[in-house]
């Protein structure tokens, strides 16, 4: 295309801009202040749209493939599960947020991750070398999940019982994304603990306490929230742009033997 | 109390040091700016509501990531520009922007026949009507540029680009709006 000069076009544009009337604009500093009080809560706060059905909702819509993938019987906080609790029954969705089955060992869950696949099928579905930890006992089942992340994630488990997922030893994530400090840190503000320490001598997070979520941003800049879905800590850490988390393992120590092991 | 209003970069400081009113005054500052950027992108004033709430959101948990010395300006606005385009990505449509103007008096001490107005007004609808043709980045760039009279290094740095980009882009941008202002006429 050639390139002109077309002061006339510039000139009208400055006059025309001059008299536009925008819509008139929101004030927004109060919903912001209050949402941030609220903690970082970006997906559960959405509000319905008012042109299209609330399911179309593409956000929504993550939110609700993150909580179909999880399963209906969550292991989240009493404020994670009031804040997905609120926003599913916005929508006219209820999900049961179920006891342990009983004589189950916590922290035994019925989790859905995904299809079961070899872990070159895997690799080759989440654009990057699966890994596995070494340290870990038994043979490990590795299921895809294509609904989480823009790439899909890989859950590499441990479980005692692989048929049913029945009784999850440990969880070993690994999806692209990236885990931005600030996001890990302003977790501690809505009752997690963080413990900064490393993987390797990457930084690495060990997440304690409630709401049992974190963030991760997609990359295409997009924030996202996934749960952390066994009982107890977490160990989070990005490693060239695979985020990976390590559920099940007893204590900060035993999640660093496992990641460091991860081959 | 401090008696002149905190500059921008102050403001940040203190939002970093987790000041949430500091950063309330941010929102205030900005958000007409960020408001009319989603707009431009979305067309639509729901959409562009939601996409600038969501980006001071996200800026305001992104903020340990920018550099106090940079103007916060641009990076918010890039970050809404990345919101609402998301946004109308995810909902696969692509909207047309509708602007129109207001009903005032035309700029300038002369007084105009009312056929020199009537002819303005329609040149000036033309240009608007056929900027809501353009695609979302030419809408950008024309928009940070007219419509929000940000500098060309405000625009570079809200674009992501450096400052020849802007003039390149917008030079391209300007030949798009006049071909659809002559397709349409």
């Amino acid at each position: 295309m050639t390139r002109r000069r077309d002061p006339a076009l510039a000139a009208l544009l400055q006059e025309a801009a001059r008299g536009t009337a925008f819509p008139e604009t929101p004030a927004l500093a109060e919903s912001v202040r209050e949402r941030i009080e609220r903690g970082p809560m970006p997906v559960a706060e959405v509000r319905l749209p008012r042109t299209r059905p609330p399911l179309l909702r593409p956000v929504l819509v993550t939110l609700l493939a993150i909580a179909v993938a999880l399963g209906v019987t969550l292991s989240i906080s009493v404020t994670a599960r009031r804040a997905v609790a609120d926003l599913l029954g916005v929508v006219g969705i209820r999900i049961t947020f179920g006891d342990d089955p009983p004589g189950s060992p916590t922290p035994a869950r019925r989790i859905r991750l995904g299809d079961a696949v070899p872990r070159k099928t895997a690799s080759e579905l989440a654009g990057f070398r699966v890994l596995v930890p070494g340290a870990a006992a038994g043979r490990p089942a590795i299921y895809f999940d294509r609904r989480v992340g823009d790439r899909g994630m890989v859950t590499v488990v441990y479980p005692r019982a692989a048929e049913t997922l029945a009784h999850v030893d440990l969880l070993v994530s690994e999806f692209v994304a990236s885990l931005p400090a600030e996001y890990v840190k302003k977790l501690g503000t809505l009752g997690s603990r963080i413990t900064y320490t490393d993987v390797r001598g990457v930084p690495a997070y060990w997440v304690s306490g409630d709401p049992h979520y974190f963030f991760f941003t997609e990359r295409n800049g997009a924030v996202r929230q996934e749960t952390i879905r066994l009982a107890g800590n977490v160990l989070l850490w990005e490693e060239d742009g695979v985020t990976f988390r390590v559920e099940g393992a007893g204590s900060l120590r035993e999640a660093r033997r496992l990641a460091e092991s991860l081959r | 109390m401090e008696g002149r209003p905190l500059e921008d970069r102050e403001l940040v400081e203190r939002v970093k040091r987790g000041d949430v009113i500091a950063y309330e005054t941010l929102v205030q500052r900005h958000q007409s700016a960020a408001f009319r950027t989603a707009y431009l992108v979305a067309g639509s004033a729901n959409e562009a509501e939601d996409a600038a709430q969501e980006g001071f959101l996200k800026a305001f948990y992104a903020i340990d990531r920018f550099r106090s010395d940079a103007p916060f300006r641009p990076w918010l606005l890039a970050i809404v520009a990345n919101e609402a385009k998301t946004r109308l990505r995810s909902a696969s449509r692509r909207q047309t922007l509708a602007l129109r103007l207001t009903e005032g008096r035309l700029e300038g001490g002369a007084v105009p026949s009312p056929e020199e107005a009537a002819l303005a007004r329609s040149e000036k609808e033309r240009v608007l009507e056929a900027l809501g043709h353009l695609g979302e980045d030419d809408r950008l760039v024309i928009g940070y540029r007219y419509f929000l009279e940000l500098s060309e290094k405000e625009t570079a740095a809200a674009l992501g680009v450096r400052r020849g980009t802007v003039k390149s882009r917008l030079s391209r941008a300007l030949v798009r709006l006049r071909s659809v202002m002559e397709e349409g006429s």
